[in-house]
Formats: C-alpha cells, structure tokens, sequence
C-alpha cells in the first residue's frame, strides 16, 4: 500500500472537508431561496407567510424524530410528548397566567423567552430520557406500543392536571422573543404582524439543527447509534454502551423536540392539550418515511412536502376544484360536478397521506431520498477492486471472486 | 497439559453452569487458557459451546461459577455483591470476539465497522460531536489511520470504503477479525472462524490464527468444528459434551482419549476404532484423519438479507 496511514486518513477528511463545504453552499442556497419567499410573498399578497412557520417547526420536529427513528432505530410514535413539554415549558416559565410565575417560583430573568426556550430545550432532554428509560429492554413493535401510550398520556396529563395547566384552556401570553434593536430608531420586532421576521428566525433555527444533527451523525456517538441499529449484540459486544447510546439518541431527539415546541409556542403565544393530538406524531413520522428515514435532506423535503399540503395545497386545491365543477353541465355526470362544486380538499388530508405513503412503500421503499448510504451502494467506489495482490493469504473462489466484483 | 506452565492463565473459568429453564446447557466447566496459548473449544452440535462463549463475553449470565480475566472478575455471582459485566465492559477489559453467524454492520462501510470495533477505545461525546474540538479531530484521525492499517493487515485496506453487505463471504469474516482487533484486545475469541469455508480458506484462516496470535500478542480462544484447524494451532483442546467438560489437554492427548471419540462418534466407536488401529498419532502438523469432520458444515450465513 502505497499511501501511509495518516495520509489516507488525511485524505479522507479531506474529502470531507470538501464534500461539508460543497454541501454547505446547497443549503446556503436553498436557505436564501427560501428566506427571499417573505419578500415575494407580501410584495404579491400571497398571505401564506403564517402557515410556512408551523411547517418550518414540523421540519425541526422530522429532524429530532429521525434522529430517534432514523438514526438510531427506535420506533417511536409518542414523539408528540416532548414537543408539548417544549411548549408547555416555555408557557410555565413566560406566561403571567402560569402558576409556576404566579407563585413566584420563577426568577424574572428565567421569565423572557430565550433563556425560556433553553431551558425547555434541556427540560425536553430530559425527559427523553426518563420516557426512554423504561423503554430499553423493549425492541421494535413492543418499544412502539410503549411510545404510543407516552404519547397519549403526555397530553392527557397537560389536560387533567388543571391547577397548573389551566386544563383544555390553556395557557396563553407567553413570552415572545425582544425585539433586537437595530441602529436608526429601527428594530426587529417578533409581534404577530411581523410574520416575516418569524419566518427568518424560525429558518435560522432550522439551520442550526441541521448543522448539529449532520456533526452528531458523522461521529463517535453516530456510528454507534448506526450500528445498535443494525445488530445491537454485535454492537454491545464491539464496546458500545447500548443502555446510554440509546439514551443518548432518545435525549437529543426530544432536545430538538423541545427546541421546536417552545418556538412554536412563542409563535403562537397559546398552549393547550388538543393541539398535540396523536395525529401529531404520526404526521412527524410519516415525513420522516416519506422523505427518507435517516437521510436528514429526505426528512427535511419529505417534511415540507407533507407540511405544505397540509396546510397550504389542501387548501388550494379547493378552489380550481369547485370551479372545475360548477362547469361541469352534462347532465349524465351532475352528480360529479355537484361533489366537486362543494367538495373540501382539507377533509381528504389523512386519505392523502395515507395513499401516499402506501404508494411510497410499494415504489420507494427507502423514501423519496434514501439516506446516502444506499445511494453510495448503488454507484460504486472506484477503491472497491478484485485485485487483491496484497491479501495476506489468498484463499478466494471463484464465487468470492464474483461477489467482490459486483461490489464495484 | 502443554502449555499451562508458559504462565498465568489470562483467563480462568471455574465451575461455570448455565441453565435455560431445566435445560443445563453447560455444567460445572472449568477452563484455564494460558497467556498467549491457542485454546480450542470443541464438541458436537449443542455441547453448549457458543453458550460457553457467550459468558466470557458477558451477553449471557451464567447460573452459577465464577469467571476472571487478568485477575479481574467478569463474573462473580449475580446477587448482590457480586460482579457481572456487560458485553461492552468485557470489551473494554480486553476481550474481542467474532460471531458464528457472521453479524457486520451490513449497511455501514467497512471502515465504519472498524471505527465502530474502537469504540471503547475513544471517548468523544455528543457535545464533542457538536462543537468538533481540535482533541475531538486528533482522535477521529487517529482512529482512522489504526483502522486503515487493520484493515491492511486483513487484507481488506483497499475495500474500506465499501458497503460490508458488498463484501464476499471470506472478507466478511476477515472484516470481522478485523473489528474485533480495533478494540485492541489481549484475548481473542474466535466462534468458528471457518466456518462455511471450502478447505483452501481454511488452511488460510488456520495459519492467519496462528500469525495473529504471534504478531499481535494475542491469546486465542477458539470454538471450531473442523479438527484439521484444531489440532494444527492449539496448545491446548477442552472437548465439550452435553455441557461438561469430558477432555482437556494437548491435541495428541484428547485425540487419543475414548470419551472424545465416543462423544464425536457413538457409543462403540472407540472399541471399533482401536480394532482398526486407526487412532494412531500422527507426525506432528499432519492433520489426523481419525476423526472425521463431525457434522456437516453449517449453511452459509447471509449478513442481514
């Protein structure tokens, strides 16, 4: 072998550097795409600025699930349980009508949203561990079943326990984030009516956690959830702590969970329990299949795919639809033209998304952008050879032969 | 006994019982394996082999016994007060192992399987992960360079950027070995390294075995079927059956001895064999033809289909 070690090892992180860099300019662009879309959106009055936000969340939400899922590969379907906490931990710690605040239990530099959202980022966290941990001895259908009844608890609980959470009400007036002040009497003010600001932050936010979710993946910590994934004996025989790398992936997803639910609620400004229906983690779960489990890119496409047609496409859809069918006049198909005239688009959601992922499932099996590991399978790496000269002992059929080249 | 007085036995097992319900799997099994010894573990299918195996390993708990590498226990009674290690504390003691059934990490590169193989050797974190300091960079550098050269020193260094399922059957079990060698063990266990192999990969697999063993320090445990590997490299044989352990010694000396035979094959066997004299020892390295391959060989394994 030619190249030493510690050259081939540079070579590589080399590559990497390059690849990082070349990937950074793809979601440098793709960002400042999206980030023009305020300016386009009231320069034409377009007025969809308020439903790119909660989509902007999901997206965050889909990358702290397949972290969990995709990554480490436990199902979870009670992920809607830390994105409540999220909320409902920004809501305890800012709203004047929280019962923590009104105790007086909360310092009042703890009472503005950004050291609010912090905490509720680490509250998020860990709790991720305290559901996560009876969870462990438990694998695949059984650690779903489990998930799903946190998921349902998390939110009953929010609703029963009235004296602090004000039940099904909720709590509103939570903290948004301070104005920064800019030079010349102006500033950036996060109110209601400044949806393009929001928009920008929630985008900033986005950003951030595909950064640190691509560092997580390419690490110490990464490479072990991968392979609890694959063979979880094998991995705890090669030296991996199942019990803390598992804890670790059902920490972090729920960190991220927390960081998306306590923005939401600083967006929104009001919490209650059915906002955090079941239906919430399935929807996040589904971007994640759809997109392409453990491909965070797929994730974040097949993310804003379904959340666009939930909140913005069902919507539009509507209107050429009963336009379509008041033309229709021919007596034989009036009964068509008098469906489509009234018919909603927005109640046929959940039959949409379930075709769609039962076709995704027949077609796609990886999602729509499998993780870059099948793609990497399937076009071949030049250093894969048959040549094998330099083998310690040459012992190779003809069938080992035949299998190697075809990795090529 | 040939080599128990070269020093200290790394590993010494006492009196190690494992029970599945009211099934023994292995009874009362004493095993001392000598520092830098080849030992094999032999017996036919269902001796409880594997079981044996998987509690030095630390994946199954054994009912009763006591279990000690370097001085150390990896096993010391399950009550309270006593000892029982994880799979990945035993890792981190020193002790690697390969599987029967060929179990990579079939969707990860090869090279990830051997950094996954370090991981007990390095210590980055998730905040390290984030925030990539210059140490965090130095270690993952580190590790790729080790993992580089095991591979090389496999046979695998210009496959390492290749998908494990990719691999051919021989370079899956050489990736194997090589995973479990990035976790720097001084032990070695070896849970039939040959298997599914045709005679040519085998002598091939025996005299790496043999190479490992001298190059790198290593002590070896093995479990294996075929007789050819096992008498050829071990200095020591324990011949396992029904979970006891009914030989223990040099190759020459559990060859020889009536029990194994009858173990091996049938009640009678031993009688028969010395009426056709075919039980005779012979020149050292020859492989014996005595005792025949015991049981079929296994169907190969597939890594995750």
């Amino acid at each position: 072998m030619a190249a030493s070690y510690a050259t081939r090892a540079e070579q590589y992180f080399e590559d990497r550097r390059q690849e990082n860099r070349k990937r950074l300019l793809r979601v440098l662009i793709g960002s400042l795409v999206l980030a023009i879309y305020p300016i386009l959106d009231q320069a034409f009055g377009w007025d969809q600025l308020g439903q790119w936000i909660p989509i902007f969340v999901f997206v965050i939400l889909a990358m702290g699930l397949n972290i969990v899922v995709g990554y480490a590969g436990l199902l979870d379907l009670g992920y809607v349980a830390f994105f409540v906490i999220g909320a409902y931990g920004n809501a305890f710690l800012t709203s004047p009508n929280s019962w923590f605040v009104q105790q007086g239990w909360i310092p009042n530099w703890l009472q503005s949203f950004w050291p609010a959202m912090a905490v509720s980022w680490i509250l998020a966290a860990i709790f991720g561990v305290i559901l996560g941990a009876p969870t462990l001895r438990l694998r695949g259908d059984y650690l779903a079943i489990v998930t799903l009844g946190f998921g349902e608890i998390v939110p009953d609980f929010f609703t029963n326990a009235a004296t602090v959470t004000n039940g099904p009400q909720g709590i509103g007036q939570i903290a948004k984030p301070p104005s920064i002040p800019l030079p010349g009497d102006r500033e950036i003010a996060f109110n209601t009516v400044n949806q393009a600001n929001w928009f920008w932050l929630v985008l900033a936010v986005g950003i951030l956690s595909i950064f640190m979710i691509t560092r997580l993946y390419d690490s110490r910590l990464g490479r072990a959830w991968q392979a609890i994934r694959e063979d979880e004996i094998a991995a705890a025989s090669m030296g991996i702590n199942t019990v803390s790398t598992k804890l670790w992936a059902f920490a972090l997803g729920a960190s991220f969970s927390g960081f998306a639910g306590s923005l939401y609620a600083g967006y929104v400004r009001i919490v209650y329990p059915d906002q955090f229906q079941f239906s919430v983690s399935i929807i996040i779960l589904a971007m994640v299949i759809l997109g392409g489990i453990g491909n965070i890119y797929g994730v974040i496409a097949g993310s804003l795919i379904i959340g666009s047609f939930d909140r913005i496409l069902a919507t539009e859809l509507t209107r050429p639809l009963n336009w379509a069918g008041e033309r229709i006049t021919w007596p034989p198909l009036q009964w068509l033209g008098d469906w489509m005239a009234t018919h909603n688009v927005n109640s046929d959601r959940f039959l949409i998304f379930g075709l769609a992922l039962v076709l995704i499932m027949l077609l796609r099996p990886g999602g729509l952008f499998p993780s870059s590991r099948r793609a990497a399978e399937l076009s071949g790496d030049d250093d894969v050879g048959d040549d094998d000269d330099d083998t310690l002992y040459e012992t190779r059929t003809d069938d080992t032969k035949l299998a190697g080249g075809s990795a090529t | 006994m040939s080599d128990s007085s070269s020093g200290p036995p790394i590993l010494e097992a006492r009196g190690i019982t494992k029970k599945f319900g009211g099934l023994i799997a292995v009874d009362a099994v004493d095993l001392a394996i000598a520092t830098g010894s080849i030992t094999s573990v032999i017996g036919p299918n269902g001796a409880g082999k594997t079981t044996f195996f998987n509690m030095i390993a630390g994946i199954y708990k054994p009912t009763d016994g006591t279990i000690s590498f370097k001085g150390k226990p990896i096993f010391g009674g399950s009550g309270f007060g006593g000892t029982s290690l994880r799979p990945d504390q035993v890792t981190s003691l020193g002790i690697a192992r390969t599987f029967q059934n060929i179990r990579l990490f079939a969707n990860m590169t090869v090279i990830e399987n051997v950094l996954v193989g370090m991981h007990s050797r390095m210590k980055t974190g998730a905040l390290g992960a984030f925030l990539r300091t210059r140490s965090v960079m130095k270690e993952e550098r580190e590790a790729r360079e080790t993992a580089y050269s095991l591979l090389d020193y496999v046979g695998l260094g210009r496959q390492a950027q290749a998908t494990a399922r990719n691999l051919s059957y021989g370079d899956q079990r050489r990736l194997e070995v090589a995973r479990a060698l990035a976790s720097g063990p001084s032990l070695l266990l070896l849970d039939e390294p040959t298997a599914g192999m045709n005679p040519r990969e085998t002598a091939g697999m025996t005299t790496f075995i043999d190479q490992m063993r001298r190059e790198l320090n290593l002590t070896i445990l093995l479990i294996e079927h075929d007789m050819k590997v096992v008498m050829g490299i071990s200095d020591q044989v324990a011949v396992l059956d029904h979970g006891t352990k009914i030989a223990d010694g040099s190759g020459a000396e559990v060859r020889g001895n009536p029990q194994v035979i009858e173990a091996y094959l049938g009640k009678g066997a031993a009688e028969l064999a010395k009426q056709f004299d075919i039980d005779t020892v012979e020149a050292p390295g020859e492989a014996p033809e005595s005792i025949p391959p015991v049981s079929p060989e296994p169907p190969r394994p597939q890594v995750n289909p």
